[in-house]
């Protein structure tokens, strides 16, 4: 089974590669991932802070009944026990063929509960697919944490934290902010030959960085991974509260790559009060240090 | 007096992809540098239907479509469905299938609006 890597907050995991996000939550505390194929929805990952390790099959037999109650309050009432199991360091539990299937556990290090829910349970799937993708779901932690969604593959400080997330169809930027003031912002875009019609990619994002109210001071050719990539030195206020009106500007530096074979530009732009920080391109993006 | 609008049909996502979009055939078509300038003929309702001849309101409105968007165009064939241009914009473009779809679906739905495009569910076998 060909899979992709996911790594979002707080786990990293390996989906089947034809399953797609479509759904996604930028908060550290509380969100969800769902994923879908053309067929339809395949499964939901989600993460809920909690200080200690709550009673796993108590809460999914709960979800559950609610599940059940929507088409039969009859048979939610009657549900007293789960067809429980256990996948690694993951407790599951179902309540037979083609209801919701539930897989949970607590991260300690991380202080989340994490769970997995696929629509409905069917055991050679369970035995194919799920198992190996509940195996496969570790913490994400160290000092460098991983990003990996929508295409994008970061790996950043642990400090750094993703403050927005702006997915379109074939755009997809991430804002990572530190409390140290410092900010990673990451650009995925398709259609390059639609978006570099006419112009070249020093213009192109030249003008992205324009669109984000900044003042460019300097553009140069550099390179990255063996590619021939464009250099943007830049000034920029801050995006969000008093930064906006009142914020010293941050000096930031940014890089933009075209990558032909897959056929996408990339982009990352780091930015701090007083002073560029020290990230280099390389270091985020290890598939194109690679 | 008023008559209450319809309410619009629910599309569910496996329908949406079972769409077959058509041409509209009276757009007139002519090549330009880089693109084609496609040009439609507009229907005034209402006041504006009685005024437009006094008016002088405008009888029609040329679009010019370039790259990808005229390929899409040009991919429309009238056997085609929604889910198989969304694949064939996949593969060339190297998107994935949701990015496909999002994009031939809000484009198609411009097209439609400009009256360059319509629609039909196919009918069930």
């Amino acid at each position: 089974m060909n899979t992709r890597p996911v790594a979002w907050f707080h786990a990293q995991f390996e989906v089947p590669a034809e399953w797609e996000t479509v759904r996604h939550s930028a908060n550290r505390l509380a969100g969800r991932l769902e994923f879908a194929t053309r067929a339809g929805f395949q499964a939901l990952f989600s993460w809920q802070a909690c200080r200690r390790e709550p009673d796993a099959p108590r809460m999914m037999l709960e979800f559950l009944r609610r599940e059940i109650a929507k088409t039969d309050p009859e048979r939610a009432r009657n549900l007293r026990d789960l067809r429980a199991g256990r996948v690694g360091a993951f407790e599951t539990g179902h309540a037979g063929e083609g209801l919701p299937c539930l897989a949970a556990r607590y991260l300690p290090a991380a202080g989340q509960y994490v769970q997995w829910i696929f629509p409905r349970f069917d055991a050679a799937r369970f035995a194919r697919e799920w198992s190996p993708l509940l195996l496969g779901t570790r913490p994400n932690d160290g000092p460098r944490r991983r990003w990996c969604l929508f295409g994008l593959d970061l790996r950043l400080p642990d400090e750094l934290d993703l403050e927005h997330a702006e997915v379109f169809p074939a755009d997809v930027t991430l804002l990572f902010e530190s409390r140290r003031k410092l900010a990673v912002h990451a650009h995925r875009w398709g259609l390059p030959e639609e978006l570099l019609r006419g112009t070249t990619l020093a213009d192109f994002y030249h003008r992205v960085l324009l669109r984000r109210h900044s003042v460019v001071r300097r553009v140069y050719e550099t390179a990255l991974g063996g590619r021939r990539a464009v250099g943007i030195d830049f000034d920029r206020r801050g995006e969000f509260q008093l930064d906006t009106l009142a914020g010293r500007r941050w000096k930031g530096r940014g890089t933009a790559w075209h990558d032909a074979a897959e056929q996408r530009i990339y982009a990352v732009e780091v930015a701090g009060r007083g002073r560029v920080p020290d990230l280099a391109p390389g270091e985020m993006f290890s598939h194109v240090a690679a | 007096m008023w008559r209450r609008k319809p309410e619009r049909p629910a599309i569910d996502f496996a329908l949406q992809l079972e769409m077959v979009p058509l041409r509209n055939a009276k757009v007139a078509r002519e090549d330009v540098a880089d693109g084609a300038r496609l040009t439609v003929d507009l229907r005034h309702r209402g006041l504006a239907a009685a005024l437009a001849r006094p008016l002088r309101l405008r009888r029609n409105k040329s679009y010019v479509l370039q790259g990808a968007g005229l390929e899409l165009f040009d991919a429309i064939d009238g056997r085609r469905t929604v889910g198989d241009l969304a694949d064939w914009l996949a593969e060339r473009h190297r998107l994935t299938f949701f990015e496909s779809r999002a994009l031939v679906v809000e484009y198609l739905s411009g097209l439609i609006r400009r009256g360059l495009v319509a629609v039909a569910r196919v009918a069930p076998e």
